[in-house]
Parts: C-alpha cells; sequence; structure tokens
C-alpha cells in the first residue's frame, strides 16, 4: 500500500495513518518511486534524432539514436534501427541485425555503448572504498540463445567489469538484472568528460576476453564461450528499458516525460531540421557575409561542433525582399556551450549592416556527445 | 569520424578558430579548437599517429 500520510509514534515508529506500521520494504518502495534515479539516458530508445537505421559503414564508431553509439573494429558486420517493437509498457527498442556469418579477429569488438558524462556519477563515489553498488536492468530479445556479455569501463578504458546474462528463449523479451559493486580503484572522471561506459557486446576476440564478475585492469568485453552474435548472419538482437541506479534492487524503469528525455540528449546533440523558413537571425557584416545567433535550448556538455551539409545551396539568406543561396559551407564566428554565432556566405549582394536571416532546408547539427 | 578532408578554418576572423572536416559519408563538421570536444580530441589524434594532416587555412 502506498504511504499518503504517515506520523511518528510515542515509541518513535512511523506510522502509516492509512494503514498502521510502515515496513523497511514499504519505505524502500518508496525511495525506489522517486525520480531521475537512472543514470542511463534514453533507456526506453525514444529519441532519436539521427533518422531511424544506421549501417556500419565508416569509421569506428557512428551514433544512432540519442546518446547509443555503437563500435566496430570491421565495417559493415551489422546495421541497426529504431523498431516500433518491445515489451509491455514500452514502444520502441534498438534492433541489431547482422550482415553475415563473420568470424571474429583476435583484437576486434562489435558494441553498442553508452558514455555517461562523468558529472552525472560522482554520488557514485567510483575509485574509492565508499563505491556504491548499482543495478543494471534491460529487456532483451534475440534470435540466438546462450551467454551474452557486457561491461562497465572508465574513461581510460584500463578498469573494466564484465558481466553476462542468459537468452534462453529465441525471439522471446526476456527482462535481466545485473547488480555490481562499483570499484574501489582506478581513476574514474566526475567532470563533464566520460565517466563510466556500459558496453553491450554484439562480438569480440580472445585478446578481450576476461573473467565475468569481477574487476579488472583492462579493457575486456566478454568471456570465454559467449555469443558472438555477428558470427551469424541475419541474427537479430534488440533491447530498450535499460536502467542503472544506485542500489541492489532493480526498480521499475522510470519512464519520463518525453521533453524531459529530449532536454537530456540535447546537452549532447542537437539536430536542428531544416523549415525553410527564417530561422537564424542576424545581420549582413559585409556584402558576401552573413552572421547569424543561435542559443542552445540546453547548455550544452563542451563547445559543440557544427555539423552542416556538403550542399552549401541548402542555406539560404534572406534580406530585404531578396534571398540568395549560400556559396560556401557555414562557418563558425564564436562557439561556446551556451550558443553559437556563424558566418553565411554568398558570392555577393548583401547591403553591409542590414539585417538578415538564414533559412535552413536540410539541417544543422550541434555535437558536443562524449 | 571518416575523415575525407581537414583544413583549419579562420571563420571570418584573423585568427584560426576551427577546422573544417569533410567526411566520406558527405556532410561537414566545423570543428572547435576545443580540447572538451571531443571530436577536436579525436582528429589531434589521428595528426599526432600521423594519419591525418589538416591543410592551412585560407
Amino acid at each position: 500500500m502506498p504511504i499518503q500520510r504517515a506520523k511518528i509514534n510515542k515509541t518513535k515508529q512511523i506510522v502509516n495513518l492509512e494503514a498502521g506500521a510502515i515496513t523497511a520494504t514499504q519505505l524502500n518502495s518508496q525511495a525506489q518511486s522517486s525520480s531521475n534515479r537512472n543514470l542511463i539516458i534514453n533507456g526506453d530508445m525514444t529519441v532519436s534524432q539521427r533518422g531511424s537505421s544506421w549501417t556500419t559503414a565508416s569509421g569506428y564508431g557512428d551514433y544512432t539514436i540519442d546518446r547509443w553509439m555503437t563500435g566496430h573494429t570491421v565495417t559493415g558486420k551489422f546495421s541497426s534501427a529504431i523498431v516500433e517493437e518491445a515489451p509491455a509498457g514500452f514502444k520502441y527498442s534498438w534492433k541489431a541485425t547482422s550482415a553475415s556469418a563473420y568470424s571474429v579477429g583476435a583484437s576486434e569488438e562489435f558494441i553498442v555503448r553508452q558514455k555517461i558524462e562523468g558529472s552525472n556519477i560522482r554520488h557514485l563515489a567510483l575509485g574509492s572504498a565508499s563505491a556504491k553498488t548499482v543495478t543494471l536492468s534491460f529487456w532483451v530479445k534475440s534470435s540466438l540463445t546462450g551467454t551474452f556479455t557486457g561491461a562497465f569501463l572508465n574513461s581510460a578504458e584500463n578498469r573494466c567489469y564484465i558481466f553476462t546474462y542468459a537468452i534462453s528463449s529465441a525471439a522471446t523479451w526476456e527482462k535481466k538484472e545485473v547488480t555490481v559493486t562499483l570499484d574501489t580503484t582506478g581513476t574514474w572522471l566526475t567532470a563533464s568528460n566520460i565517466g563510466l561506459t556500459l558496453y553491450f557486446s554484439l562480438g569480440a576476440g580472445t585478446n578481450l576476453v576476461g573473467t565475468a564478475g569481477s574487476w579488472a585492469g583492462a579493457k575486456d568485453l566478454t568471456v570465454s564461450g559467449a555469443v558472438n552474435f555477428v558470427g551469424t548472419n541475419a541474427a537479430t538482437w534488440q533491447i530498450t528499458g535499460v536502467q542503472l541506479e544506485v542500489g541492489s534492487t532493480a526498480t521499475e524503469f522510470e519512464h519520463e516525460p518525453y521533453e524531459r528525455t529530449i532536454s537530456r540528449c540535447l546537452r549532447y546533440f542537437h539536430r536542428i531540421e531544416g523549415h525553410n523558413c527564417r530561422e537564424f537571425a542576424g545581420y549582413n557584416e559585409n556584402t558576401t557575409k552573413g552572421l547569424h545567433v543561435f542559443r542552445h535550448p540546453v547548455k550544452m556538455r563542451g563547445v559543440p561542433t557544427l555539423g552542416v551539409s556538403s550542399t552549401a545551396s541548402n542555406y539560404i539568406i534572406a534580406y530585404s525582399n531578396t534571398q540568395t543561396a549560400c556559396s560556401a559551407t557555414l562557418v563558425f564566428n564564436t562557439t561556446n556551450a551556451e550558443g553559437v554565432t556563424f558566418y553565411s556566405t554568398v558570392a555577393s549582394g548583401l547591403t553591409a549592416g542590414g539585417a538578415s536571416a538564414l533559412r535552413n532546408i536540410d539541417y544543422i547539427d550541434l555535437i558536443a556527445e562524449l | 569520424m571518416d575523415i575525407k578532408d581537414a583544413k583549419y578554418e579562420k571563420g571570418g576572423n584573423t585568427e584560426v578558430n576551427s577546422i573544417v572536416v569533410t567526411l566520406n559519408s558527405g556532410g561537414i563538421l566545423v570543428v572547435p579548437l576545443a580540447n572538451d570536444n571531443s571530436d577536436y580530441v579525436e582528429i589531434m589524434k589521428r595528426v599526432k599517429a600521423g594519419t591525418l594532416t589538416i591543410k592551412d587555412a585560407d
């Protein structure tokens, strides 16, 4: 029964006025229902500013859905998508699909991970004798069965804790819980940099094999005999409802209002979709350059990168009754965690000192990922 | 970050303030010279490793 009205009686017991004496279980349950306990952002996969499907065609890592990044030593071995398929109480899951039956090399890794900002894990007391116990919970479904692995790592990737979870039934949602006593040694950053990273392995080589259930001074991601997801062509692996919280018990997933989740995501990435309207006010610094201002809706983690289309003419300067497509890429004038000013360039025709605005018909990204 | 080309940029100032990165996958990143920017850190790692050269600004 929820605690609605309580008092302390003469014998210093807390008494629930609706139901008599309050048990420790009730108190614990009440505490666990408090908000802001999930250290994972976008654990229910609801915010996806970068689209809905992704390849692993280039580089090592690519952000997919907000806050979740894939990593792949070899390109093209799996793809991912956000899909409307989830256990009861959720709408979306993140789904990986293997592209081939790949034999993983000794030092190769295929992963999905979330980096947690150091300022959000200070209370975990990592690297000290007071390090907390945390519990990870998530829903997972795969076409494969067997022992799967994940890991927690520090920023330097020289401290790791491998955990295992078993998928016993193919193509069936299963809820998993992992309780970890955090590391009492090692270096753990607690500023606006990488504090703690949660990995889920989709395949890792023998050089990344370690021992599950204890902290080690290495970067290990898997255990001997674990499933290498990328080793089976067309295999699927899905996840949602990821929650990491202080304590030794997994509580019900903390469903946030959408505006709360996207606000947390905007600290790291903000895509301004092109709405083909005059969005960025400014003025003409001279006859070829417009200077525009944008204030970030939330303070970003750090000084952001500006991501723009390679087609300069996807940005248009509007001034007086005239509109002129840009002839060069947008570039910074100044940038910081709270806002940017940037230049647009046209061949000629602006009136120095006149007002102008920028039309965006593609996208503008502001990127301050960890 | 699959880099096709990288070039320093002054952004209308007299001093260099960013690196304009053209990606093989399409799109352009304008990366500030800031140590808390993970793109800048990654670029400098590649420069240090000798796998990337950044062209001078115009």
